[in-house]
């Protein structure tokens, strides 16, 4: 095989370096979400796609799509809204201020990110991201007055989008396979909704815009999948690839 | 620790070999997870070296070794796991479509340390492995335990892509949920004596080396041995 010239080697050298420059940014941008999770405003403002009409959130019971729709649903509450939850909470817990920003007093939340698989387009313009994620999260129970702490154990599946030369979220999925309360297995917990349905499960059970990916939580009735979500592989521009957003 | 001088080029190419290394590994997790081994072994593991799996039970040499305990011996677990379900759920279906029904396995890469040799030929990573795993266990129910784990793993390339050449596992913590890992676990279920027990795997050489998981008598080591630069591979230890 003939040498390659100086420049042809630079040339390699250079989209080489560029992808793993994008895949450190990568990383980065998506782990702001982990921590920007508890202000979820600023998030969706610094991180998530502005420019792209399909942006969606995904969970495993579907997708809300579109800027407007998510962030009336992911980024929030309004200020109504919090005063209500405030309200509820003084009732089991009067010590509490009466100020709206301890409306979400004792919730807490990590989903840390482990297991990357980044693949970057050969155009640079997009990326798809799996991350596998171990975390907790503690929500306040209005009808027990107590906090909840669960563990949940999620994939992310996020497309990525290049606008103006930062990396931001376009199509976000946290497909949950367990939550389960800290002193019972996830075992127990998912048999119990199995032989007693239709119950509330962390907020999944909600309509959404779309459906979603076609993933399902942990069950003793489910055979584990490869391809749901699948795993990123190689691609040289998006339109050759699947995509992680709402499906055609 | 090593000192070592990279030209412009190597550290491009060292940026690039890091990123396809952790995509490497994290196939193998999301491979693994699904019980899809032999895919796993086709793609993502050498094919022109002597691959190596090693443990504190013993070291699996060569392809066939590997794939017999972690390919057909893990397909003969998975048969015999679900003639278990059925007995205590008759209505699941006995097919392969159901093998690794109520499994969920996870385990997840976290703290990566990689080291890729300057002459671009191999790698070594060792990474820490807070998972998951829930298998049916013998009485036919599914059994969930936490498994905190440590990989050391060399990698090689063939043909221009990096493939998984040595896998060493060092086991830390096994318990199930609820349960302090501080004491010791409690007994297993007894098996039923009408199932098939899961078939044994299989060594070919003694570990070289037998981790000691946590006990209330385990002093704390750093173990595997953290990759340093290096040249070649020649001038390290495998794992």
């Amino acid at each position: 095989m003939a040498k390659l010239s100086m420049e042809e080697r630079m040339a390699i050298y250079e989209k080489k370096v560029q992808k793993a420059l994008d895949y450190a940014e990568i990383q980065n941008v998506f782990a702001l979400h982990e921590y920007y999770h508890h202000a979820p405003t600023k998030e969706f403002d610094m991180i998530f796609a502005q420019k792209q009409p399909d942006v969606s959130f995904g969970q495993n019971n579907g997708m809300w799509v579109g800027r407007e729709n998510v962030r009336k649903n992911y980024v929030g509450q309004t200020k109504e809204q919090l005063k209500k939850k405030l309200a509820t909470l003084r009732k089991w817990h009067p010590d509490i201020p009466n100020d709206i920003k301890y409306a979400a007093s004792g919730e807490a939340g990590i989903h840390m990110l482990t297991t990357p698989l980044i693949e970057i387009a050969d155009d640079g313009q997009t990326a798809k991201g799996m991350w596998y994620t171990p975390g907790f999260m503690t929500m306040f129970n209005e009808k027990t007055g107590k906090w909840n702490s669960v563990w949940m154990y999620e994939k992310y599946a996020i497309d990525f989008i290049k606008e103006d030369g930062k990396w931001k979220i376009w199509h976000f999925n946290a497909l949950c396979d367990f939550a389960t309360p800290y002193e019972k297995s996830w075992v127990e917990s998912s048999e119990e909704r199995r032989l007693n349905p239709g119950g509330e499960f962390m907020g999944l059970n909600d309509k959404r815009d779309v459906p979603g990916l076609g993933t399902t939580d942990y069950s003793t009735r489910r055979v584990q999948p490869m391809d749901l979500p699948k795993p990123p592989e190689p691609y040289r521009t998006f339109s050759e690839t699947f995509s992680y957003g709402p499906q055609k | 620790m090593a000192k070592r001088k990279l030209t412009n080029e190597q550290k491009a190419l060292q940026a690039w070999d890091y990123m396809q290394i952790q995509n490497v590994m994290g196939r193998h997790m999301y491979y693994h997870g699904a019980g899809k081994h032999h895919e796993e072994l086709d793609e993502l593991w050498a094919q022109k070296h002597e691959v190596t799996w090693s443990g504190n039970f013993g070291i699996q040499i060569g392809m066939e070794s590997v794939r017999y305990n972690y390919g057909f011996s893990h397909d003969k677990s998975n048969q015999i796991a679900l003639e278990r379900v059925i007995k205590v759920h008759p209505e699941v279906e006995n097919k392969p479509e159901n093998w690794g029904i109520g499994t969920l396995i996870a385990h997840t890469l976290t703290t990566p340390v990689i080291e890729i040799a300057e002459d671009g030929e191999t790698a070594k990573g060792v990474w820490y492995s807070p998972g998951i795993v829930t298998e049916t266990g013998p009485a036919g129910k599914p059994q969930p335990q936490y498994m905190w784990e440590k990989y050391g793993v060399d990698f090689i390339k063939e043909d221009g892509e990096w493939k998984i050449w040595h896998i060493h596992m060092y086991y830390d913590l096994n318990f199930g949920p609820g349960e302090d890992w501080t004491k010791p676990a409690p007994p297993p279920p007894p098996p039923d004596p009408s199932l098939p027990a899961a078939p044994p795997r299989k060594y070919d050489a003694p570990a070289t080396y037998k981790y000691k998981g946590y006990s209330e008598t385990t002093v704390p080591v750093i173990k595997p041995d953290l990759p340093e630069p290096y040249k070649t591979f020649a001038d390290v230890e495998p794992y």
